[in-house]
């Protein structure tokens, strides 16, 4: 079984408890104005280029069969109409300036990476999340990477915005110690403006996992000027106080790391002028969620 | 009594001259450490450390951010249970140290993890300053 991912990263901690190794599957059913991982998107395989290491020395431009790759006076081209993604060009690349973004990988080798870490999951509680994109949108290759992980004895999370069929989230259930589910946006309009989805499947998805026992923690980006508002706030902290088994709320500040990232997949940043929001702003939003919620809220 | 740490010098003549720092002790370079500093330590652990006479020393910092008292408490464990001798490390920003190069007088006591040894930032060399904020600042 293989399934197409864009990173394994280890010494995550930040995706679970302890030190983790956090697998990314690559292709996302959402499309959020804020994704700070752009790559994770399209399930296809994407060139990274990055401008600022290329120093001209035309190799991609013998290489490449489609005629995709232009130099001229120092300025390189990149057609991505006419590139067919072959990555011929990473291969002669010096500097790096092309990458490859997205492989498809086995679950024998997902696992390998994986397992080089455990004795840094024994000492701290740690274990395998997978995240993505999103990694229901595989779901036998993410079930079947659970499973071997499970079989290792490891801990398992799932990073999911749960926007997906029920049976397939109550299928991984088993094999899950801990969902760490999207709330986005808790009006329903404006959840299919922001994210491009509805909202009422993933009520009901969240529901239904609830009343299995899945063990929870609602990871809510803020984003100003779209979803942090009051009644959102409100209704993140009603949500947790309905279904028993949330342990936490994750509040997520916009941050804009992943502008660089459209920049190497060549799209335009539709939000150039969103910024760090200020940390006394955060600290608000984290006290005016917690203020009428029966869970522990922190700044994830 | 008196231990000797084996520890390679701080900078090397690498070809046409020119000088480059290296990393302290047994530690990776940091430009070898691509993917964080749990396969560093493995790595580092593969070699017999137990020939080393006196032990075999490496540095490992970290971004601050990351620094949790949880953290490094299983880093250090690992480290140990691995085969690790001595595990030194900063959990300075290269901000504050770039701000303490900028205006020393503004960072008398900043204290840095060097090698065998700790001293005050201003007070090293500037070769030493350099290698320290060029230390890989495991981070994510």
């Amino acid at each position: 079984m293989k399934g197409r991912i864009f990173q394994i990263q280890r010494f995550s901690i930040q995706d679970g408890p302890g030190i983790r190794t956090t697998v990314f599957l690559k292709g996302c059913p959402l499309n959020c104005l804020w994704c700070h991982n752009p790559e994770s998107r399209s399930p296809q395989r994407q060139i990274f280029f990055t401008p600022g290491q290329c120093i001209g020395c035309k190799v991609c431009v013998e290489l490449c069969s489609q005629g995709a790759h232009k130099i001229e006076n120092g300025e390189h081209e990149l057609d991505r109409e006419a590139c067919v993604i072959c990555g011929e060009c990473v291969t002669g690349c010096y500097t790096g300036a092309l990458e490859v973004v997205g492989r498809e990988a086995s679950v024998e080798e997902v696992l390998a990476e994986v397992l080089k870490d455990r004795p840094f999951y024994e000492t701290s509680g740690g274990g395998m999340t997978l995240s993505g994109g999103e990694p229901l949108a595989q779901f036998e290759f993410s079930r079947a990477i659970l499973t071997a992980a499970r079989a290792n004895g490891l801990h398992t999370c799932v990073e999911t915005s749960g926007f997906a069929p029920f049976a397939h989230l109550s299928a991984l259930l088993p094999l899950v110690d801990l969902f760490y589910i999207d709330c986005k946006e808790t009006d329903p309009a404006r959840h299919l403006e922001f994210t491009g989805v509805a909202l009422a499947p993933i009520v009901e998805n969240l529901t239904k996992l609830d009343a299995l026992g899945a063990v929870m923690a609602l990871r809510c980006p803020i984003i100003p000027g779209l979803n942090a508002r009051e009644d959102h706030f409100q209704g993140i902290a009603a949500l947790a106080n309905r279904l028993v088994n949330i342990k936490e709320i994750h509040i997520l500040p916009y941050h804009p790391l992943g502008r660089s990232k459209l920049e190497r997949l060549g799209h335009p940043d539709p939000n150039p002028d969103w910024d760090f929001p200020e940390k006394a702003e955060v600290a608000a939003w984290v006290e005016t969620v917690a203020r009428d919620c029966r869970v522990p809220v922190i700044r994830g | 009594m008196s231990f000797k740490v084996w520890e390679p010098p701080m900078r090397t003549e690498a070809a046409f001259g020119r000088i480059i720092p290296i990393a302290q002790g047994l530690t990776p370079q940091s430009c070898a450490m691509k993917e964080g500093i749990t396969p560093a330590i493995l790595s580092a652990n593969t070699l017999p450390l137990r020939l080393f006479s006196g032990g075999a020393s490496t540095m490992w910092d970290l971004d601050p951010a990351l620094a949790t008292p949880e953290t490094l408490k299983s880093l250090v464990k690992t480290f140990i249970a691995t085969g690790g001798q001595i595990y030194q490390g900063n959990t300075t920003s290269v901000e504050e140290l770039e701000n303490a190069l900028a205006e020393p007088e503004k960072y008398p006591n900043l204290m840095v993890r060097v090698g065998g040894f700790s001293s005050r930032f201003v007070a090293l060399q500037p070769d030493v300053q350099r290698e320290i904020v060029q230390r890989h600042r495991h981070s994510h």
